[in-house]
């Protein structure tokens, strides 16, 4: 499958550039954005599975966006530049950008640099899936434990039987134990 | 010298139980080693008076916490690292805040050749024209002030500290400093730029949809999703029924693209900063809907802001910038000055706007786009004093909609982050009137907000993500 480049380029010459590197590398550019083209809507559109765009562009704020706000998004994001400034890669990959692009690269050079920005892409979103999992975990611990601790008080219980009594709960109900749990915090029953 | 009663709380060797000159065995002891130590790095040597304030009110913190019972300190200490031990007290007692970040007598500036960003917006007003009419000069600074396209650059750039300060949205800073949105780095704003000075601006086709009931599909813009433009628009159509997520589309664009994506259909209007709203009238292709003060009169708009590790590392170059920037939002507060100033940021290389566009705004006397000349000169307005309160608020409306969640330390970030008593202090010293209080209550749409009661505020909208 082919991989799906948009290119976000004020400066034709550069775009003109990029487009042709990017065509010899196999890549498809659905879509050269210049100026005031909508961005918005040709990224919902258009779907592309890549998008670069310069460093300093006012429109990084439009992209960033369309990652808050949906679920197929983010998509990988590499940025163009005409210095080679590993600080500003740093900070720029901590916000979600991929990879960079300076000027003058072969196009042997542009393929690995997106094939890179790709790949840590998603790296990174597997990363945060596996945090967001670990943090939903610690949470339903927490839940838990206040519920017990809310038990062996009102009912002089000791943590076993207060323990043992959320699961008797849980498997009465048929639901999960820290359903349970959440229920007897918001007073919704009282077990 | 040994600053022994000042040694590191969080080294497991110092004792804070002894004076500097204190003789007893434990105590000679160990001076010969801390002197070793000293011998090995200049650092000791080299502090002043301000970080020895510093390790007393650390001191005095830490000691505090083990009842003043050193062994037990030190033990722990040892178990768990002194840096990580920093760290998680630094989590529940905000250490920088109890330091001053701003000293009593500024000295001359370790660095003055500075580099300021801003967004083209008249917002940026005092952060602008305060280059071209010597503000920063008068305090010994030789500042670079970078015209920047967008608010994730002007974060970038501040984050990989590229930039000295910024020219940023009020809500940024608190974001940056969560985390929310961008890698998380402490930051704080030392000053509001303005306040007011957003309005909302619809096409020229819906002059008859005045009502916000008739909005229902409409595509909105506003600059940043931590911007008090998208918290602002959210709240208002919410009040008037619509569910800001479903019953309208609301995007973000760069405030320099607003008005050609509204001529071109893109968008159906949008709660922006000025000139852009102003800026549509002029082109005619939209009117001003309604101004943000009549929603909230005194809102905060945008910010200076800076990383907290500028303040601390060239303390008097920040002294030195933050007294220009509020002197220069003064200056700017005053009526009879906002002709002279609007042609001053006009250029170019600044706002790059007719100079009448930006006379209608800052002067507050404008078309509407109506067929209406309005009188307003509050309409933007320059206040750098930055209330607690509304930092609070901010975070009432991100939790609200969604952007953080769980136990928001409210009054925590707000106080880590904007400098509500050191902008006092130096309000004071400039000779102006400056808040004794750092908290208010704010109306906001004939609703009172009151800044001791978050979580309840958060919870008295119907229509809500939390």
């Amino acid at each position: 499958m082919t991989t799906r480049v948009m290119l976000v380029d004020d400066r034709r010459d550069r775009a003109r550039w990029l487009k042709a590197a990017l065509d010899e590398s196999g890549y498809e550019v659905v879509k050269t954005v210049h100026d005031m083209d909508d961005l918005y809507q040709l990224v919902l559109d258009l779907e592309p599975d890549v998008v670069i765009i310069e460093a300093t562009s006012g429109k990084r704020d439009t992209l960033e966006h369309l990652g808050h706000q949906h679920r197929r998004y983010p998509k990988p994001v590499v940025m163009l530049s005409e210095h080679d400034d590993p600080e500003l890669l740093n900070t720029a990959m901590q916000a979600g950008i991929s990879a960079y692009v300076v000027q003058g690269l072969s196009p042997q050079g542009v393929r690995s640099i997106i094939n890179m920005a790709i790949t840590q892409f998603n790296e990174y979103q597997e990363l945060q899936h596996k945090l967001a999992r670990a943090e939903t975990r610690l949470e339903d611990q927490k839940l838990v434990e206040r519920a017990k601790c809310m038990l062996m008080e009102k009912h002089q219980l000791s943590e076993q039987d207060a323990y043992h009594l959320l699961r008797k709960a849980a498997m009465d109900h048929s639901t999960r134990i820290t359903d349970i749990a959440r229920r007897l915090l918001h007073g919704k029953g009282t077990g | 010298m040994t600053n022994k009663s000042l040694g590191d709380p969080y080294n497991t060797e110092s004792d804070l139980r002894h004076g500097a000159g204190c003789g007893c065995s434990s105590c000679s002891e160990s001076a010969e080693h801390a002197d070793a130590q000293e011998a090995g790095s200049h650092k000791q040597q080299r502090m002043d008076q301000e970080s020895i304030m510093d390790r007393a009110i650390e001191s005095a913190v830490v000691r505090a916490l083990f009842n003043g019972h050193d062994a037990s300190r030190r033990h722990f200490m040892k178990l768990i690292g002194g840096g990580t031990f920093a760290a998680a007290l630094a989590s529940v007692f905000p250490m920088d805040a109890a330091k001053a970040l701003l000293k009593d007598n500024l000295g001359s500036p370790e660095k003055t050749d500075l580099k300021v960003g801003f967004v083209p917006i008249t917002c940026a007003t005092p952060i602008i024209m305060a280059h071209p009419m010597g503000f920063y000069e008068r305090h010994g600074l030789n500042v670079e002030v970078i015209k920047t396209a967008g608010w994730a650059v002007a974060r970038d750039m501040s984050l990989n500290r590229e930039y000295d300060a910024s020219h940023m949205l009020t809500p940024m800073p608190l974001a940056m400093s969560m985390g929310v949105g961008s890698s998380n780095m402490p930051f704080i704003m030392p000053a509001v730029e303005n306040i007011n000075g957003q309005a909302i601006t619809l096409h020229n086709r819906h002059k008859d949809k005045r009502d916000p009931k008739d909005w229902k599909g409409f595509r909105f813009a506003v600059p940043f999703d931590y911007s008090m433009h998208n918290f602002l628009l959210r709240y208002y159509v919410a009040e008037h029924g619509l569910d800001p997520d479903r019953d309208i589309q609301i995007r973000v664009l760069p405030p320099p693209e607003m008005v050609a994506n509204l001529r071109a259909g893109n968008v159906d209007g949008y709660l922006a900063p000025d000139p852009f709203n102003q800026r549509a009238v002029w082109d005619d292709v939209g009117f001003i809907h309604l101004l943000t003060k009549e929603l909230w009169d005194g809102h905060p708009c945008c910010a200076f802001a800076t990383s907290r590790a500028f303040a601390q590392e060239y303390p008097n170059s920040f002294g030195a910038l933050f007294k220009a920037i509020v002197e220069a939002t003064h200056y700017a507060s005053a009526q009879e000055n906002r002709v002279e100033i609007s042609e001053a940021i006009a250029p170019r290389n600044y706002l790059n706007q007719p100079v009448p566009v930006i006379q209608q705004v800052l002067t507050g006397r404008y078309a509407d786009g109506l067929g209406n000349v309005k009188e307003d000169p509050q309409r933007i307005d320059f206040d750098p004093f930055p209330w607690h309160s509304m930092a609070v608020w901010i975070l009432t409306q991100m939790k609200r909609w969604g952007y953080i969640d769980g136990d928001v330390d409210y009054k925590g970030i707000a106080e880590r982050v904007y400098l509500a008593t050191e902008c006092g202090d130096l309000m004071r010293d400039l000779g102006h009137e400056a808040p004794e209080v750092t908290y208010k209550s704010h109306m906001i749409m004939g609703k009172e907000f009151d800044p001791e009661q978050p979580e309840e505020y958060v919870n008295s909208f119907e229509i809500r993500r939390s």
